[in-house]
């Protein structure tokens, strides 16, 4: 295994020697990872996490650059017009194919102007309601949400907590309102208080208060169980079978990085996952994944689509 | 008790303390340099944090953190600089008693003053703890509503000079929160555009641009000279404040610590709110409003009291429900996440040394601040009293870079620049800049909060009103904007103008 190991090295090494025979080889400088949110939030740390194994792959140091506001879009935009040269790569999230649909007149296309580097991790969903509702499972809430009001906590139009209840909402013909907050902070301060009674939220924010007695998990919005909570039962295999949301989070470049270049950051990115980060990134409430940029593609143009509909079907933006 | 079995002796152990007096110190230097406030300095230090370990990170930030609040009104009084929004307020009254050469007074005043409402807003925070926890829950989108049309009420009282113009500023403030993308309905509004007004405009943007920049400019025009005599003279005698300095401050120090202590734990309300909210109470109570404005010693104490209070009860929410009130206090949630330890209802049990250590470091900050401000006042005096030539070109650096810092966003130095000269036309106008951040600040909660009780209450009005804590405060707002209407039309009748200054 180390032997193949190192052949591949030594192989990709001698293809990328071929491919660029007149410079030295990528990587000559630190490079550029932008993050799409200010310091400390869950895409920061993975990104922080992961960027020293990175940088010792490579040989050279990966700076994380904080670069929040506009839903991502911000990010985005500084990504789409960098030199495409492997030095500027962005950590993006779910939004960055929900912001197509959610934000009119994007200054990028989403598809033509970035290329995928490594599928990274993602950070399942669980929905959690307020002890006040009267279900104790996924079937009486849906039972329950057709015969009574009930409310749901957003992180703002658009955002992955609206857009996963949206699409459930659509899949199970259940009718549930909306109540926008700036975040998913606020959001979970009037979920706990009773204010609002449901919440599509991440694993690692919602677990403290579920363990407290203070929420009630249903389902988990990911493909598969998740390893923490083995006896909550996913909404997939509750009846709604395709119904996947998650937090996730990949590496993408501005269009026109040399395929050499791509294929080595490829590698570092995934490589980067060793036991130990893994082990680091579980205990923060993210599952590595560890997925090539072809994953990252699939996913990106598989939700593209997705989000559109449902956007143009819950009428989630107003312009 | 906790406290004294596990959070003194951590936060006693020496590396503790030797964090918690770099975290203060830094903090009193942050505030005392107009343009750098708590957000800025602990974005900065935030990727240091990493290395350390996590009980010796969370004491630095928190040290940071409150350490600006007092070095902040050093600026504010000195120079009519506010070192941090929780201290613009402090301008109004401690700048003119730095002109009257009474600044020595005013800093030991707001000193003693932040060190009383720090310790108070601890020991509420230790009392109350898990009562605050269960009152801010019941504080909903309903009750926010109330108590922020009641703090709009209040900001109306706050305006120098012409009413109509302090009413026109608190409406330039509203249009401009309205500034980005309707959580609502998803909507731009008045965003002309630009990519990067999505968002909205930045509150550190908004401050720095009206009372930063706008001072430099001001300073730059005036003749200078005076100014740097002013300064050079707060001798530690000077700062001993008169009996009656004294007996004017208690009553006001201890309503400061009051409000402070109970606005810090509601989200988004934060020491700036209890500031602004503590000081147009004092305007209110006092026997001879007219004094406020002209260097009256309860409109620097009681604010700078209410922003201590409200900066250590602060940390209730944020580290017992793990929700952030402030755009710094979601930076100290980052600080402990990357630490893997996430706060909530189960940190006090499951990281005693974490909880009890950085209460503890509240109370021997708290003191270290103490020797850093008064003793040591000379320093950041010093500080401030660098020629005017060399000083303000290095303050312009400092806001701009702690502006661009704050987001990373090159537009925003743009704009800071903009609201700067905006600012600077205003004050040639006569325009008061404090009532626009108020409007600024209130102006979009109001809007948010009605907006989302109307939902829940699925478009009935009444029962917002109907519920008991919102409608006991909008029946007080009610009442009180009846009597300012009465008493204004009493003056208006009895041949008295307004009273024009």
């Amino acid at each position: 295994m180390k032997m193949l190991r190192l052949a591949a090295t030594l192989l990709t090494g001698a293809l990328i020697a071929g491919a660029t025979p007149a410079r030295a080889e990528f990587p000559e400088g630190p490079i550029r990872l932008i993050v799409p949110f200010a310091p400390g939030g869950t895409t920061d740390v993975v990104a922080r996490r992961i960027a020293p194994k990175v940088g010792e792959l490579l040989g050279q140091s990966v700076i994380i650059d904080n670069r929040g506001g506009g839903g991502g879009s911000i990010a985005a935009q500084a990504t789409a017009t960098a030199e495409p040269d492997g030095y500027t790569l962005m950590m993006t999230t779910t939004s960055h194919t929900a912001n197509p649909s959610v934000q009119m007149n994007l200054p990028y296309d989403t598809l033509k102007d970035f290329v995928s580097v490594a599928l990274v991790a993602d950070q399942p969903g669980v929905i959690v309601v307020h002890p006040s509702v009267p279900v104790n499972s996924f079937k009486e809430l849906m039972e329950y949400a057709k015969t009574h009001k009930l409310t749901y906590a957003t992180a703002g139009p658009g955002t992955f907590p609206h857009l996963g209840i949206e699409l459930l909402k659509s899949r199970a013909g259940v009718d549930m309102s909306a109540i926008p907050y700036k975040g998913a902070g606020p959001a979970m301060t009037d979920l706990l208080a009773g204010h609002v009674k449901l919440k599509l939220d991440a694993y690692i924010t919602a677990y403290s208060h579920v363990k407290a007695g203070k929420l009630k998990l249903l389902a988990v919005s990911s493909p598969e169980r998740i390893p923490q909570l083995p006896d909550t039962p996913t909404v997939a295999e509750l009846g709604y079978p395709g119904y996947e949301v998650s937090f996730w989070m990949g590496i993408v470049g501005p269009t026109g990085i040399p395929e050499p270049v791509r294929a080595k950051l490829e590698k570092a990115f995934t490589d980067a996952l060793t036991p130990e980060i893994r082990a680091v990134l579980e205990k923060d409430g993210v599952r590595p994944i560890g997925g090539s940029g072809k994953d990252l593609d699939a996913l990106i143009q598989r939700e593209i689509p997705q989000w559109a509909k449902l956007v143009k079907d819950a009428n989630i933006t107003a312009n | 008790m906790d406290l004294f079995t596990v959070g003194f002796p951590t936060a006693f152990s020496l590396q503790n303390l030797a964090f918690c007096f770099a975290g203060v110190f830094l903090g009193t230097l942050a505030g005392a340099l107009p343009g750098i406030g708590a957000l800025t300095a602990v974005t900065l230090l935030l990727p240091i944090t990493f290395h350390l370990d996590p009980t010796a990170a969370i004491i630095m930030l928190a040290g940071v953190y409150y350490g600006t609040e007092y070095g902040g009104s050093t600026a504010s009084i000195l120079l009519n600089l506010p070192g941090t929004a929780a201290n613009a307020v402090t301008c109004l009254d401690g700048y003119p008693m730095s002109q009257q050469g009474r600044a020595g007074v005013a800093l030991f005043v707001t000193t003693a003053g932040s060190f009383v409402g720090g310790s108070i807003g601890i020991l509420v925070l230790l009392a109350m703890a898990p009562l605050l926890v269960s009152f801010s829950l019941a504080f909903g989108p309903a009750e926010y509503f109330a108590i922020m049309v009641f703090g709009l009420l209040a900001s109306a009282t706050i305006a120098q000079g012409s009413p109509l113009k302090g009413l026109g500023m608190v409406v330039m403030g509203l249009l401009l929160g309205t500034v980005g993308i309707d959580i609502n309905s998803g909507t731009y509004r008045f965003t002309f555009g630009f990519f990067d007004l999505f968002d909205g405009i930045s509150l550190i943007v908004l401050a720095m641009g009206l009372f930063g920049v706008t001072e430099v400019i001001a300073a730059i025009s005036e003749k200078s000279g005076d100014r740097d005599r002013k300064l050079n003279k707060v001798s530690l005698r000077s700062m001993i404040p008169t009996r009656e300095d004294v007996r004017r401050s208690i009553l006001p120090v201890l309503r400061g610590s009051g409000i402070g202590s109970i606005l810090g734990p509601l989200p988004g309300t934060g020491p700036t709110i209890a500031s602004f909210i503590s000081y147009s109470i004092e305007k209110r109570v006092a026997k001879d409003p007219s004094r406020f404005g002209k260097g009256a010693i309860e409109g620097i104490a009681s604010p700078e009291a209410s922003n201590n209070a409200a900066g250590q009860t602060a940390f209730v929410p944020t580290l017992l429900l793990g929700i952030p009130g402030s755009a710094t206090m979601a930076l100290m949630i980052g600080a402990l996440m990357i630490h893997g330890i996430s706060p909530g209802p189960r940190l006090m049990a499951s990281h005693p040394e974490i909880f009890w250590g950085l209460i503890a470091s509240f109370w021997i900050g708290n003191v270290l601040l103490v020797i850093l401000n008064i003793p040591l006042i000379g320093i950041w005096v010093r500080l401030l009293s660098i020629p005017a030539n060399m000083l303000y070109p290095v303050v312009v650096v400092l806001i701009c870079l702690g502006t661009y810092t704050a987001t990373n966003n090159l537009f925003d130095v743009w704009l800071l620049i903009f609201f700067g000269i905006a600012g600077y036309l205003m004050r040639i106008l006569k325009f008061e800049p404090a009532p626009v951040l108020v409007g600024f600040i209130l102006g979009p909660m109001v809007e948010e909060n009605l907006r989302r009780a109307m939902l829940l209450a699925d478009g009935n009005f009444l029962e917002i009103v109907s519920r008991p804590l919102a409608g006991s405060i909008i029946a007080v707002t009610v009442i009180m904007a009846a009597i300012l209407l009465i008493l204004s039309i009493k003056k208006y009748y009895s041949g008295q103008a307004m009273p024009a200054e």
